[in-house]
């Protein structure tokens, strides 16, 4: 970190610093460990040398979002198998579009039974109809949906978030676009006059209406195949797939590997999302669900939810008393659970665009605001609603970002490499620009007196 | 008349109006003035704690822009000629690393 000529010294309180971000980093990344600063360290490549790349100014892979935005038909957000449910030996039977799910255990008297080809009586339990299972599932994807659509038909500033990315701590994921749409919006919402853009247009109910036809009314999935059914009367000729539910015998007709099967079925759902989700006129991002002056929450092509938090420009002063210029930045969380503990780690505060900066990093394919804190601040923070724990991390990475710089902070890059604009005090406050001054102790002459450090 | 707010990160401790003539003549004072107003008693000692330590920062948001400020500097500097909304945000030091 201060291995270049010419940087102060690293004092006790710096090095802790190191240690516990170091310590933060592993316990974040696990596997990834190795690539973090202690992985260059230890092999020895110069803290100094890699900074330039790291800063974002050097050669190299160009990161994500420098690679310009482009359309990225991502993965479908309502794929077939987790929807039915599809397990390794679970076999499945859909009788007139009603979902029959067969037991692998012996049948008991009185239980409903099928005669499934090749096993001998099954019990089978039916379910809810098929089209309206996915139908339901659509309704409550719905913004996940409309994102994946308008992301595959047009290129979309959040669509780099979809890729890479810190590994996910476990946590309930489920409920989080109920958390994002009743309590995170209208949290912020109650802050301040912002806008929510045009409900998620709710397509016919009958939307998708059709788009299960390859698969048929009665079709069984077995042993990795699916085999469309129709009745049959009389001896089925041998070999065929059959099954008898109660008097009524079935013979496939036709098969097919299971996975190409419900691909082709997946296929006509994409087209038919794609058809109820037509592109977005210009104008705010597509990925907005809420947006206000410093806030917006997000949903990218990928499902992916995320807060976000506008730091305007600003000013920070470094030790000799230069004065470099930040442009503003927009910072995120990514909402992958409902527990707050799961969500604000040490390292989850990502920067949305290219960003030299003394406390950026660029990690597994992000860039990461490092903003070390003692446990107790995660102990308060995880103990808080998870909107207001949201809002109280950005913004405590906000000021990280602004007023982070101090002699106790551990820069990443030091201010001087960063290529950062100079301004004179004057520009600054003819520009209206905030400075965030480097904080001296009191009594010391300079540009820095009685700026921050008074006593 | 200002509507003057005094928070704590995110944390409201205090939303009061105050008259141009009655604006304290220092940011510390000014502070002091609206934590005396103050019905978060929590909120109100972690911005006194705050303002013992010489690292926190102190932001005046006035006029559509947004100075730090020390507890020493005269507030009606900062102050715009015009304007109705005065929001002093004190925070904890937030050392990056």
């Amino acid at each position: 970190m201060n291995g270049a000529p010419g940087d102060r010294p690293c004092g006790p309180t710096v090095r802790r610093l190191h240690r516990e971000r170091e310590a933060a980093l592993d316990w974040h990344l696990g596997p990834l460990a190795g690539r973090s600063h202690r992985g260059r360290r230890q092999a020895g490549v110069p803290l100094a040398a890699a900074a330039p790349a790291a800063a974002g100014g050097g050669p190299g892979t160009a990161p994500p979002w420098q690679r310009g935005p482009h359309p990225v038909r991502g993965a479908f957000p309502l794929p077939l198998a987790p929807l039915l449910d599809l397990r390794p030996g679970r076999d499945l039977l859909v009788l007139e579009g009603r979902i029959g799910v067969l037991d692998p255990d012996v049948p008991r008297p009185g239980d409903a039974t099928v005669e499934w080809h090749r096993s001998g009586g099954r019990r089978v339990r039916f379910g809810d109809m098929l089209e309206e299972r996915v139908l339901s599932a659509a309704r409550l994807r719905l913004p996940g949906l409309r994102s994946w659509a308008l992301g595959a038909a047009q290129a979309l500033p959040y669509s780099q978030l979809d890729g890479g990315g810190l590994p996910r701590l476990p946590g309930p994921a489920q409920g989080v676009e109920a958390f994002v749409r009743d309590r995170l919006i209208p949290c912020l919402g109650a802050q301040a006059r912002g806008y929510r853009p045009a409900a998620t247009p709710v397509p016919p109910a009958d939307f998708l209406a059709g788009t299960l036809g390859h698969l048929g009314r009665s079709f069984a999935l077995a042993g990795g195949w699916w085999h469309e059914l129709i009745p049959f009367f009389g001896c089925p000729p041998g070999g065929h797939f059959a099954v008898r539910v109660g008097s009524q015998q079935l013979l496939g007709l036709r098969a097919l590997g299971q996975a190409a099967a419900l691909r082709q079925c997946e296929q006509e759902l994409e087209e038919a999302v794609l058809a109820a989700f037509p592109p977005a006129p210009s104008g705010p991002s597509s990925c907005d669900l809420y947006r206000d002056e410093v806030y917006a929450v997000i949903c990218t092509p990928g499902g992916r939810f995320y807060v976000c938090q506008r730091v305007p420009e600003y000013v920070v002063e470094d030790v000799d008393g230069t004065l470099y210029h930040f442009e503003g930045v927009e910072i995120v969380i990514h909402v992958a659970s409902t527990s707050a503990a799961a969500v604000i780690r040490p390292v989850c505060v990502q920067v949305m665009q290219e960003y030299r900066h003394m406390f950026v990093g660029h990690i597994a394919g992000g860039a990461y605001v490092c903003m070390p804190r003692p446990s107790a601040y995660f102990a308060e923070v995880h103990g808080l609603r998870l909107e207001e724990a949201l809002l109280r991390h950005l913004e405590a990475a906000r000021m990280t970002l602004c007023a982070g710089y101090t002699p106790d902070s551990a820069p990443w890059h030091p201010l001087g490499t960063l290529r950062r604009r100079v301004l004179s005090a004057e520009e600054a406050e003819r520009r209206g620009l905030a400075v965030y001054w480097f904080p001296r102790p009191s009594g010391r002459s300079g540009r820095g007196a009685g700026r921050r450090g008074w006593s | 008349m200002f509507r003057t707010t005094l928070r704590y990160g995110i944390q409201t401790a205090t939303e009061t109006k105050v008259e141009r003539p009655r604006v304290a003549a220092t940011v510390g004072q000014q502070i002091e003035s609206l934590l005396d107003q103050s019905g978060d008693p929590q909120v109100a000692r972690h911005i006194r704690e705050a303002l013992r330590n010489p690292q926190s920062t102190i932001e005046v948001k006035a006029g559509g822009r947004v100075q730090t400020a020390t507890p020493d500097m005269p507030l009606r500097e900062l102050l715009p000629p015009e304007g109705e909304e005065v929001q002093i945000t004190v925070s904890q030091p937030h050392v990056g690393g």
